[in-house]
């Protein structure tokens, strides 16, 4: 079953030529053209090329769903963020998935294909410390969350001290809600010792971040403090430009891909990542390819490759 | 070709419906004050048309109050006419013959907009913890032992709360923050979900959403038709 899934997924970003036939997973796995497209005549009532569009929208909105639910079940306003697109099939889908969830700026990391497994190897080491305390702001007692707030920075701190020799960062945050509540919103903490001041400034905070995500303040209820959350990491090394090669400057050449608001398929160039000039906007329709994936940029998109070979793509502002 | 196109947009739009009421259902939950809202999830979460006939619903929730919300949203517009009715306005009853069935369960009526024109109405239902009377309902012999009625009332007129009938219902009930809380909450998930409807309205340039409620309204009579004979093909 899953591996029809996969199969039919395939398929369909083939046909819409979002993927190349000869050169996916860097020519190492030949994709039969032909056999995906009988596969997609195979739908009634749909022309082969719209069967595959059907498909990738209904994956994409579905994505775009799981996505908001995600959002709300950790409180996170959706349309501020960044979109990191990593995994081999993410540059294919970021675009669409971007434009249901109001998200103007893409990036596609290097080597996007392994983004886990390179974020895993250049993650700073760092151990995470979680211990409840409630607290209500109406009856606070900075005594008693600063000393636990030492105690666990101390802790995490000695961890993280066995793994490195350079300076340790500590981030501190806390979980708050209405009293009467089930569910909270993760509040960053200054990194000096809490004063009733602080805990004003802590409410106003999370009633902020509440109205954004909520619509409403509730006036006249106490806000609890529940539980606190410590973070000791290894700093990240200094930024530094990376030593790009040399673009290749290769001219584009040109690729036929369906444009689902138009309804039919047309040229755009085809650049291969390496032959990008850095910093220079390609306004979309236009793609991206690298031997492990494939960046598409539709119109109404453009794209660049920043100094430090991630590509940043944005959003015009208009729906094209 | 076109209507290649229509048929899925239409599509998509239609899982967007599903997805923008389990949001509010999942808002309500996440805001909701009392335990039977926030831990046993007795509640629910609807999109209606601008004639206040139900599109979708919330899988999040409980079946009881399915078929009643359905009918609830029409009740409210007998006595607020539509022409009435302003952004920001919230309307609220726990009537439990045009509500949901008993007096535990209040109805939250918002009407949605975009561009200042009414398009739908998004409801929302839960159980509150207390309604004052007895207490225990079954104890109850009449409705008046039930606890308080609430009939059809604008409870938000223009995005401004009506404090008369929070005191009131506060000064009538055992638990007055969980109660207020959770009519707070059920407001709140309307007006998420209202807005996340003039943002996907605008996605796909819709002006109304009559043509999206033809093709629901008038699905399911061949969808479940067909899903009778898969199912009789399948068990053959």
């Amino acid at each position: 079953m899953s591996h029809d899934r996969t199969a039919g997924h395939l398929q369909k970003k083939l046909i819409n030529a979002r993927s190349h036939p000869g050169a996916f997973a860097g020519g190492t796995l030949k994709l039969n053209l032909k056999k995906a497209q009988d596969v997609m005549g195979a739908i009634k009532g749909l022309s082969v090329p719209w069967a595959a569009a059907g498909i990738s929208e209904i994956v994409e909105e579905n994505m775009a769903s799981a996505a908001r639910v995600h959002a709300i079940e950790r409180s996170r306003p959706l349309e501020r963020c960044t979109m990191i697109a990593f995994g081999g099939a993410a540059p294919l889908h970021a675009t669409r998935l971007a434009e249901r969830l109001g998200i103007r700026r893409i990036l596609v990391p290097r080597d996007a294909s392994v983004g886990s497994a390179v974020g895993f190897l250049r993650a700073p080491f760092a151990y995470e410390l979680a211990r409840s305390l409630t607290l209500r702001d109406d009856q606070f007692d900075a005594g008693a969350a600063n000393r636990l707030l030492a105690e666990m920075a101390a802790a995490a701190k000695a961890i993280v001290a066995a793994g490195t020799k350079g300076k340790i960062e500590i981030r501190r945050s806390c979980e708050m809600r209405y009293i009467g509540q089930g569910h909270e919103i993760v509040v960053a903490l200054p990194d000096t010792n809490l004063s009733l001041d602080d805990v004003k400034a802590l409410r106003e905070s999370y009633e902020a971040r509440y109205e954004e995500q909520f619509h409403m303040r509730v006036h006249g209820v106490p806000v609890e403090f529940l539980t606190w959350n410590v973070v000791a990491a290894a700093a990240s090394p200094a930024w530094q430009e990376p030593e790009l090669p040399a673009p290749t400057r290769t001219a584009p050449r040109e690729r036929e891909v369906f444009d689902l608001n138009a309804g039919n398929s047309g040229r755009c160039p085809e650049f291969a990542r390496d032959a990008l000039v850095p910093l220079e906007w390609h306004p979309g329709p236009v793609v991206i390819s690298e031997p492990q994936t494939t960046t598409v940029v539709p119109k109404g998109w453009r794209v660049q490759l920043a100094r430090d070979g991630h590509l940043v793509l944005e959003n015009s502002g208009q729906r094209p | 070709m076109n209507d290649m196109r229509q048929a899925l947009e239409r599509q998509v739009i239609w899982n967007r419906l599903i997805a923008l009421v389990e949001e509010q259902a999942q808002v309500l939950l996440k805001t909701a004050f009392g335990p039977i809202t926030r831990e046993a999830g007795d509640l629910s979460a609807g999109v209606y048309d601008a004639r206040g006939r139900m599109l979708a619903q919330a899988v999040t929730g409980t079946p009881g109050h399915v078929n009643t919300m359905a009918m609830a949203v029409g009740h409210f517009l007998e006595r607020f006419p539509v022409a009435s009715m302003k952004p920001g306005d919230v309307y609220a009853t726990n009537d439990p013959w045009l509500g949901t069935g008993h007096l535990f369960d209040f109805v939250m009526v918002t009407p949605a907009f975009l561009d200042q024109h009414l398009v739908g109405f998004f409801a929302s239902t839960c159980h509150v913890i207390d309604i004052g009377g007895k207490g225990f309902s079954a104890d109850a012999t009449t409705v008046y032992e039930e606890g308080l009625l609430v009939p059809h009332l604008r409870i938000v007129e223009a995005g401004e709360l009506n404090r008369t009938f929070f005191d009131m219902l506060s000064a009538n009930v055992r638990e007055p923050e969980q109660v207020r809380g959770d009519l707070l909450s059920l407001i709140s998930c309307n007006a998420v979900a209202a807005k996340r409807l003039a943002a996907m309205m605008r996605e796909f340039r819709l002006e109304s959403l009559d043509a999206i409620a033809a093709g629901p309204l008038a699905a399911p009579v061949c969808s479940t038709r067909s899903n009778a004979s898969l199912r009789i093909r399948r068990s053959a």
